[in-house]
C-alpha cells in the first residue's frame, strides 16, 4: 500500500515536474539561484556570528581592538540586509512562478475538458474525479511546488552548515543526527495520521457542507423555510458535525502524543550534543563565539526542518489525492481527432462516409447506455432521416428521446450499431485546435458547409451579453449582427444587442421564457443543415407556445431537423411523427397514420386533446 | 495568555543562563535550557491542540449564529446581490476565520512582549540603544497595520477581476455546459476569453502583492540596520565590562532573530488581523441584515384563531420587487374560499408566482392587504400562516435524503406523527409507490447523487415527490405553480385525474399555462397587467371574445382534428 503510494507519488512528479518547468523556465532557473543564495546567506550568517563573538571576546581580553568588532559586526549586518533581500524576491518569486503554473495547468484543464467525450460527463466516476481534480488544483500545485523546495533551499543550508559543524568538531555530526532522527520518525507518523484524518473526514464534511446548503442555499432557502426544516436540517447538520469534530479531536490527541515522544528523545539528545559543547568549550577545543554560532546553527536547523515537514508538506499532504485526480484526469483518453475519409472501420464509430440516396442520417441497430448503467436508454434502433426532413420525436418520458437527438448530434457514440451522416455536416467529434498562440486557426475551418445545431432542454443562460448570448453558437464564423438582431426581434427580443445579461456582473435579469426565445435564437443562429429542438417551449406560455411552433414549421422548412416534444399536437408541423416506446422506435408516420394504427401515439395525443374538446 | 507569558519569560530567561558560566551549575543550566528548548518546541503542539478544540467549538457556535440569521433573514436577500456577496465572503469557513482573528490577536501580542523583553533586557546593560529600538518600532507597527489594510482591499479588488474570469473555467469545465459547448464548439473561443481575463487578475495581483514585498522587505532591512547599529553600540559597555559577554552574545543572537521575525511572522500577524478585522465587520454586517418581520408574535391570541383555513383574500395588492421600479402586481384582488379547486392563469411574468409568495410571506414590502380568514395575514406570525398554507413551486428543492425524509420534511408543523403508511398513499397519490417499492431500500433510498449512493431521480419523479410532500403537510390550502412542468402528457394526464383525489381534503390553486386542466375548477382568475382581467368558471369565460378564450384557441388549435 505504501509503497503503491510512494510510486504513484514519483510519478506524479515525474509526469507533472516537466511541465511545471516548460510553463516558465527562466523564472524556475532564477527561484532556484535566488533560494540557494538565500540560503547559503543563512548558512554565512551563522558562521559569522562566531567570528563576531569571537572577534568581541577577544576585544574584552583584549586581544583584539575596537575596529575589528565594528567591522565584524558592519559584516554581520550587512549579510542579513542581504539575506533579508533575497529571501523577499525569493518568495515572492515563487509565488509569480506559482501564478504561472496555475495559470497554465487550468488552462491545460480547460482543454481537456473540451476535448473530453460528451459521455465521460455522464460517468459519475470520471465526472467526479474531474470536479475534485478542479477543485484541488491549487493544493495540488502548491504541493508539488513545494517538493522541490528542500532541493533549493533546505539542502544547500543542510550541507552548508553541516560541513561548518564538522569544522568545529566532528562528532558534532553524529550526534545532530541522532536529533534530527526521531523528528523524523514522528513526522512521519503524523503525515500517517493525517492522511487518514482527511479520509476519514471527507464523507461527513460533505455531508454537513450539504445540511448546511439545504438551508442557506438559493435552490434550498424558499423552501426549507416555508416547510419549517430548517430546524431538521440544523440538527443533522449539528449531528455529523459533532462526527468530525471528534474524529479531528482523536486525531490531534494522537499526534500530540507523537509528537511529546519524539521531542523528548529528540531534547536529550540535544542536552548531550550541549554537554559536549560545553565541554569542549570548557576543554578549549571550541571557542565561546563557536559555542554560541552551533547553538544558533542547531536552532536554525530545527526552524527549517520543523517548517519543512510539518508546516509545508505536513499541512499540504492531505492534497495528495488531489495531485493523484488531477494527475489522472489530464490522463484520460480523449476525444479521438477526426480524419477526414476514415473508414467507418470500428463497429461503434461515427462515420463520415456519404449516405446514398437522399437519406441524410441513417441509423443501424444503435444501442445506447449510459455508463455504469445496467439498462439500455435505446435499444436496437433502426432510423433514417432524409435530407430536408422534419421529424418529431414523442414519447413518455424516459423513453429516450433526448438521448436519440445527442447521438444525431454526434454528442455520444452509440454502444453499438452505426450513425451515418450525410458527410457536408460535421459532428462533434473533431479535434479543437490549441489556438491559444494563433486565434485565426479558425478560418481553416471556413470550407466547411453547414454544421449541426440543437436547442436543448436545459439550454445555458451565459452570462454575457445579449449579442454574445447569441453568437456564441457559430464563434468560429465572422460574426454577422444583422442575422442575430433579426432572429431575436422574431423571437420577440427587443432589447439591444450589447445588453448586459450578467446580473453577477451588473446586467440586467430576465425571465425563464425570455431566455427560452434567446436559446432558440441561439440555436438557429448557427449556421446548420441539421437542427435538433429538444423541447424547446418548456418555459413560454400558451400563446407564446403556438406562435413559436408555427415559427418552429418555418425555421425547420428545407431544414433537416428534429423535434423532440411533449406537445404531441404541435408535432403535426412534422413530416413525419416517430413515436419512441422504452428506448425502441416503436412506429413513424404523419399524425392521421398514427393515429389510425399506433395505440401509444393514439393514447398520448388523446390525453393531451381530451382537455380541449 | 499563559503561553504568551511563558514565551516571554523563556526569552529572558534565555540570555542570562546562556551568560551564566558557573561550572558547578552548568548541568542544571542545560536541563534548564533543555527545559526551555521543550517548552518552545512543545508549545506549537499544545497550540494546536488547543486551538483545534478551540476551533471545534467555535465552529459549533458560529454556524449556529449563521444558520439562525439564515432562518430569520428575510427572503429578499437570497435574491439580493451585494447581500449574497457578504454572505459568501463571511459563511465559508466562518470559524477559521474567527479563529484566524483570535489567534493574530495573540500572534501580535505575543510579539510585542518578546520585544518588550529584549528592549527590558537591553535596557539593564545599555538605555541608549533601548530607547532607539523602541521609538524605531513604534513607526514600523503603524506602516504594518497600514500596508496590512492596503492588501486587504487588494485582495478585494483582485477577487473582483477573478470573478469574471472563473466563470469562464466554469464553463470549460462544467457538466451542464459540455453539451452546447461540443455543439457550438465554442471552447476554445472561451478559453483564450478565461486566458484574458485570469491574467488581467493574475496581473493586477502581482501587482499588489510586489508592493507589500518591499514593504515588509523595507521593515525588516530597516529593523536589522538597528540590530547593527544596536550591537556597536553595545561594544563599548561589554569592552568596559559593564556587560557580560554572554549577555551580549545572546542579545545580538536575539535582535537578529528579531529581525528574521519581523520579516515574516509580524507582517503576517498584522495583515491577518486587520484582515480578521474587516472580516469582523462583515460577520455585524452580515449579523445586521433585517429579519422576518414577526408583528403577529405581538398578539397574542392570533395563534388560537388559526386553527383550519376558511378564507383567503387579497385586496388591492401592488407590489414591486426590491431596488426595481417596475408594479409585478396592481391593485390585485382575489378571494379564495376553503373547499373549492381555484386555478389562475395568465402570461409568463404576470405575477402569479409573486403572489403565492407575498402570500405565504416570502416578501414583505408589498401595498394593499391580504386577509386570511377575514383577519389580517400580518397579525399572525408567519409559521402559523405557513402551518395552513403551502406550495408546490416550479423551482422545488430535491433533498439529498432519503425517500421517507424527503416526504416528511414537508410534515414537520404536524403535530401528529406521520405513520409509515401515510406516506406509502402519499407515494401511490403521485403515482410513485410502485417505483419506490422496487428500489432494494424501499422508502429508505437515499436520492441524488450528493452521497455516494444516492438512487438517481428523474426531473419528473422529483416533480412528484415534491407533490407528495405537500400533501402529507399540515396544510389546507396548497398552491401547485405548474406542478406538471416537468411530466409528459400522459403522467401529465393521470396527474390531473389523480390531483382532485389526492389534494381532495385541500383547498386548491391550480396555477397553469396548461389552460385546459382548469376546466374543472370553481373559479378561475386570469391575471394580466398585475390585475386579475378576467374571472369566473370555464364555461363562462368561454363565452365572448375574452382573454382566457383566445389563449385557450391557441393551444386548442393543435389539437383540432382536420376533417
Amino acid at each position: 500500500m505504501l509503497k503503491k503510494n510512494n510510486n504513484a507519488f514519483l510519478k506524479t512528479i515525474r509526469v507533472m515536474f516537466p511541465k511545471m518547468v516548460r510553463s516558465c523556465p527562466g523564472l524556475f532557473a532564477l527561484s532556484a539561484l535566488v533560494s540557494i543564495a538565500n540560503s547559503l546567506c543563512m548558512g554565512i550568517l551563522i558562521w559569522l556570528s562566531q567570528n563576531l563573538y569571537d572577534v568581541v571576546i577577544g576585544a574584552v581580553s583584549g586581544e583584539t581592538g575596537k575596529p575589528g568588532v565594528v567591522r565584524a559586526a558592519l559584516l554581520y549586518g550587512a549579510v542579513t540586509v542581504v539575506n533579508q533581500i533575497l529571501n523577499g524576491l525569493s518568495v515572492y518569486i515563487m509565488n509569480v512562478i506559482f501564478d504561472i503554473i496555475n495559470r497554465d495547468i487550468t488552462w491545460e484543464l480547460h482543454r481537456k475538458s473540451d476535448r473530453l467525450k460528451a459521455i465521460n460527463f455522464e460517468n459519475e466516476q470520471i465526472y467526479n474525479q474531474f470536479q475534485k481534480a478542479v477543485q484541488g488544483r491549487d493544493e495540488a500545485i502548491f504541493l508539488l511546488f513545494i517538493c522541490f523546495t528542500p532541493f533549493t533551499c533546505h539542502l544547500p543550508l543542510y550541507l552548508f552548515l553541516g560541513s561548518y559543524f564538522y569544522t568545529v568538531d566532528p562528532k558534532f555530526i553524529f550526534a545532530v543526527a541522532l536529533i534530527f532522527l526521531p523528528v523524523c520518525l514522528g513526522y512521519y507518523f503524523k503525515i500517517k495520521a493525517k492522511e487518514r484524518l482527511v479520509d476519514d473526514t471527507a464523507a461527513p464534511a460533505r455531508k454537513m457542507d450539504y445540511y448546511k446548503q439545504c438551508i442557506t442555499s438559493r435552490e434550498y432557502f424558499k423552501e426549507t423555510r416555508i416547510l419549517g426544516a430548517v430546524d431538521f436540517f440544523r440538527n443533522l447538520f449539528f449531528e455529523v458535525m459533532g462526527v468530525v469534530n471528534s474524529l479531528e479531536m482523536k486525531y490531534k490527541t494522537r499526534s500530540l502524543r507523537i509528537d511529546l515522544l519524539c521531542k523528548l528523545v529528540t531534547l536529550t539528545g540535544y542536552g548531550v550534543v550541549l554537554y559536549m559543547l560545553f565541554s569542549d568549550v570548557v576543554a578549549g577545543a571550541v571557542s565561546v563565539g563557536a559555542f554560541a554560532a552551533v547553538l544558533n546553527g542547531i536552532g536554525l536547523l530545527f526552524d527549517e526542518m520543523k517548517e519543512l515537514v510539518s508546516g509545508d508538506i505536513g499541512e499540504n499532504i492531505g492534497s495528495m489525492g488531489a495531485v493523484k485526480s488531477l494527475l489522472e484526469f489530464l490522463e484520460l483518453p480523449e476525444e479521438e481527432e477526426k480524419i477526414p475519409g476514415r473508414e467507418a472501420g470500428s463497429p461503434a464509430g461515427i462515420s463520415s462516409e456519404n449516405a446514398s440516396g437522399s437519406a441524410a442520417i441513417k441509423l443501424k441497430n444503435v444501442c445506447f447506455r449510459y455508463p455504469n448503467s445496467e439498462t439500455d436508454v435505446l435499444k436496437d434502433l433502426n432510423l433514417e432521416i432524409r435530407e430536408g426532413e422534419t421529424v418529431a420525436l414523442v414519447g413518455q418520458n424516459g423513453s429516450g428521446k433526448t438521448t436519440l437527438g445527442k447521438i444525431l448530434l454526434g454528442l455520444y457514440e452509440p454502444t453499438s450499431g452505426t450513425v451515418e451522416l450525410a458527410e457536408r455536416w460535421e459532428t462533434i467529434p473533431e479535434e479543437t485546435a490549441d489556438r491559444r498562440k494563433h486565434s485565426d486557426d479558425g478560418k481553416a475551418n471556413k470550407a466547411r458547409t453547414r454544421g449541426v445545431s440543437a436547442v436543448f432542454q436545459d439550454f445555458r443562460r451565459y452570462k454575457m451579453s445579449l449579442k454574445e448570448n447569441v453568437m456564441i453558437s457559430d464563434i468560429e464564423e465572422p460574426e454577422d449582427e444583422e442575422k442575430a438582431r433579426a432572429l431575436l426581434e422574431s423571437m420577440g427580443i427587443g432589447l439591444p444587442m450589447d445588453t448586459n445579461l450578467a446580473v453577477e456582473f451588473g446586467g440586467i435579469d430576465l425571465s425563464g421564457g425570455q431566455w427560452q426565445r434567446i436559446a432558440i435564437a441561439r440555436g438557429i443562429y448557427r449556421n446548420c443543415g441539421f437542427i435538433v429542438l429538444d423541447e424547446p417551449t418548456a418555459a413560454i406560455d400558451p400563446i407564446e407556445e403556438s406562435a413559436l411552433y408555427h415559427k418552429f414549421a418555418e425555421i425547420t422548412r428545407g431544414r433537416t431537423a428534429v423535434l423532440v416534444t411533449h406537445r404531441i399536437g404541435a408535432a403535426k408541423i412534422a413530416d413525419r411523427i416517430l413515436v419512441m416506446e422504452e428506448g425502441r422506435c416503436t412506429d413513424a408516420g404523419t399524425h392521421e397514420q398514427l393515429m389510425g394504427r399506433c395505440a401509444e401515439y393514439r393514447r398520448m395525443y388523446n390525453a393531451q386533446a381530451e382537455w380541449y374538446r | 495568555m499563559v503561553v504568551v507569558l511563558a514565551r516571554f519569560l523563556d526569552t529572558v530567561l534565555r540570555y542570562f543562563e546562556s551568560g551564566e558560566r558557573d561550572i558547578l551549575q552548568v548541568l542544571v543550566l542545560i536541563l534548564v535550557y533543555v527545559g526551555m528548548q521543550l517548552f518552545v518546541w512543545l508549545e506549537p503542539n499544545l497550540m494546536e491542540w488547543i486551538n483545534t478544540y478551540l476551533l471545534n467549538g467555535v465552529r459549533r457556535e458560529s454556524s449556529r449564529i449563521i444558520l439562525d440569521k439564515y432562518a430569520k433573514m428575510q427572503y429578499r436577500y437570497i435574491e439580493n446581490k451585494t447581500a449574497m456577496d457578504l454572505a459568501d465572503r463571511v459563511v465559508p469557513d466562518a470559524e477559521k476565520q474567527i479563529v484566524q482573528c483570535y489567534s493574530s490577536y495573540l500572534n501580535v501580542i505575543s510579539f510585542v512582549v518578546k520585544t518588550v523583553g529584549i528592549v527590558v533586557v537591553l535596557a539593564g546593560g545599555a538605555l541608549l540603544p533601548a530607547v532607539i529600538i523602541l521609538s524605531c518600532s513604534v513607526p514600523l507597527f503603524i506602516l504594518a497595520v497600514k500596508s496590512g489594510r492596503a492588501s486587504y482591499n487588494a485582495v478585494k479588488e483582485v477577487t473582483k477581476a477573478k470573478r469574471k474570469a472563473d466563470y469562464f473555467s466554469e464553463i470549460m469545465l462544467r457538466r451542464e455546459y459540455v453539451s452546447e459547448r461540443k455543439l457550438f464548439r465554442y471552447g476554445n473561443h472561451i478559453n483564450e476569453e478565461w486566458w484574458r481575463n485570469s491574467e488581467t487578475a493574475r496581473l493586477l495581483k502581482l501587482k499588489t502583492s510586489i508592493r507589500w514585498y518591499i514593504k515588509s522587505k523595507a521593515g525588516s532591512v530597516f529593523t536589522a540596520l538597528i540590530a547593527v547599529i544596536a550591537a556597536m553600540m553595545l561594544i563599548d559597555p561589554v569592552m568596559s565590562g559593564s556587560m557580560s559577554v554572554g549577555l551580549y552574545i545572546s542579545l545580538v543572537s536575539s535582535l537578529y532573530a528579531l529581525v528574521k521575525a519581523i520579516a515574516w511572522e509580524f507582517m503576517q500577524d498584522v495583515d491577518a488581523l486587520t484582515a480578521a478585522n474587516e472580516y469582523m465587520k462583515d460577520f455585524q454586517k452580515f449579523l445586521s441584515l433585517e429579519e422576518e418581520k414577526q408583528e403577529g408574535e405581538k398578539l397574542e391570541k392570533a395563534g388560537a384563531a388559526l386553527e383550519h383555513f376558511e378564507s383567503l383574500e387579497c385586496r388591492n395588492l401592488s407590489f414591486k420587487y426590491p431596488d426595481t421600479d417596475k408594479y409585478i402586481l396592481r391593485h390585485l384582488s382575489l378571494k379564495i374560499e376553503a373547499g373549492k379547486k381555484y386555478s389562475i392563469v395568465g402570461i409568463n411574468g404576470a405575477g402569479k408566482t409573486t403572489l403565492v409568495k407575498l402570500i405565504l410571506g416570502v416578501y414583505d414590502g408589498y401595498e394593499g392587504s391580504i386577509y386570511l380568514n377575514g383577519r389580517n395575514i400580518k397579525e399572525y406570525r408567519k409559521d402559523q400562516v405557513r402551518r395552513l398554507c403551502a406550495a408546490v413551486f416550479q423551482d422545488f428543492s430535491r433533498y439529498a435524503l432519503t425517500v421517507r425524509d424527503n416526504i416528511l420534511v414537508g410534515a414537520l408543523r404536524r403535530t401528529d406523527r406521520v405513520s409509515p403508511e401515510e406516506i406509502d398513499r402519499g407515494l401511490a397519490d403521485v403515482g410513485l409507490f410502485e417505483t419506490v417499492q422496487s428500489y432494494k431500500g424501499g422508502a429508505d433510498t437515499f436520492l441524488g447523487s450528493h452521497f455516494w449512493d444516492g438512487q438517481d431521480f428523474s426531473g419528473g419523479q422529483w416533480q412528484r415527490l415534491a407533490l407528495a410532500r405537500n400533501l402529507i403537510g399540515s396544510s389546507e390550502l396548497v398552491f401547485l405553480d405548474e406542478p406538471t412542468a416537468a411530466l409528459d402528457p400522459i403522467a401529465e394526464q393521470q396527474f390531473y385525474d389523480s390531483l382532485n383525489s389526492a389534494f381532495r381534503k385541500k383547498t386548491t390553486v391550480t396555477i397553469s399555462h396548461r389552460l385546459a386542466v382548469t376546466r374543472d375548477s370553481d373559479c378561475i382568475y386570469v391575471i394580466g397587467g398585475g390585475r386579475v382581467c378576467e374571472q369566473g368558471t370555464f364555461d363562462g369565460l368561454m363565452i365572448g371574445h375574452t382573454v382566457f378564450s383566445e389563449m385557450y384557441e391557441s393551444q386548442k388549435e393543435w389539437y383540432v382534428e382536420k376533417e
